[in-house]
């Protein structure tokens, strides 16, 4: 498979169905990267206003990059600032609404579903450019590395957000984990 | 528990919190034909409205066109799914009307750019209007 950076190359040399091709390997990424924040329905609405930034973008690409996704998801984040800047809240989507049962599994979703409670609202509580980190990196699945791109910030800022969130999210686990233990402990 | 596992569970649930289904590939289609319609408009150096623009690759003049279309498929397609869903109407039906390209009687936005075959037709179709034609 070609690389996106060669694709986006090539549309910028009179051939605009390779850039087509290069969106259609990340349509489905970019629509959840929006979905999980700004809803489905609204991500629905924005993807083809990503499509058409990236394209109007492309001259400016790297093509030496072979990955698109970060620069993709760049994108992606500004479209959501301006929808954001419209009055909806920039909290993540996924995080509002009351998910009850993300999991499959009957028995992990009875023991899973208060811990989620809890790091849902342990997420909430990150500021926000530690929660934008942690969940580049837990949700898209990006290095810190493609994470920095994404934001424009050097690797070691995206590595030390990262580092505060995750020992944020430990300690209030840990700190659950302690209460519901007394609680145990009190009821014996 | 450890530092490593409660970094894995968190891991986890994360994942699990941050599920979403997979959109529809309507959705996907629509988004590639707005892009497909903005590549065309680039590519024939016209503005949706007809007029000549410069181009400049890929903004060329008519993206709030272009997001304007997007707005327009979408009132479409949910108007679209109510009348199929009532048991009536096919959009494609003749007798429904689609903007068209001033004084060329193409149809603009292009309805279908989902190969070059299309869009080479368009632009034939276009460069015959104004070129060819009386």
């Amino acid at each position: 498979m070609e690389p996106d950076g060669v694709l986006i190359g090539r549309s910028v040399h009179g051939r605009p169905d390779a850039f087509v091709d290069m969106t259609r390997r990340h349509e489905v990424a970019i629509h959840g990267y929006l979905a999980r924040r700004a809803g489905r329905q609204a991500a629905d609405d924005l993807l083809a206003e990503v499509w058409l930034r990236a394209y109007a973008g492309r001259f400016g690409y790297d093509t030496e990059r072979a990955d698109a996704r970060p620069w993709l998801y760049g994108i992606a984040r500004n479209v959501l600032r301006e929808h954001w800047r419209n009055g909806s809240s920039d909290e993540p989507a996924v995080l509002q609404e009351e998910r009850v049962d993300p999991w499959d599994g009957v028995d992990a979703r009875l023991d899973s579903a208060e811990r989620a409670k809890a790091v849902i609202s342990a997420v909430r509580g990150l500021p926000a450019a530690e929660r934008e980190v942690l969940l580049l990196v837990a949700w898209e699945q990006l290095t810190p590395a493609e994470t920095a791109r994404v934001l424009g910030v050097a690797q070691g800022t995206v590595r030390s957000r990262l580092h505060r969130a995750r020992v944020t999210l430990r300690r209030v686990l840990s700190e659950r984990d302690a209460i519901d233990g007394a609680g145990v402990s009190n009821e014996r | 528990m450890s530092d490593e596992s409660a970094e894995f569970e968190t891991g986890e649930l994360l994942s699990a919190i941050g599920k979403v289904q997979m959109p529809e590939p309507r959705v996907l289609e629509d988004a590639r034909e707005v892009l497909w319609s903005a590549i065309a408009s680039d590519m024939l150096g016209i503005g949706p409205a007809g007029e000549q623009v410069t181009v400049t690759g890929g903004s060329a003049g008519g993206d709030e066109d272009h997001r304007r279309t997007v707005r327009r498929r979408q009132t479409e397609r949910s108007r679209d799914d109510r009348r199929m869903s009532m048991g009536g109407g096919d959009p494609g039906q003749l007798g429904v009307k689609y903007p068209v390209l001033a004084g060329s009687g193409i149809p603009w936005p292009p309805l279908s750019f989902r190969d070059t075959g299309g869009l080479c037709c368009h632009a034939f179709g276009f460069l015959s209007a104004r070129c060819i034609g009386p």
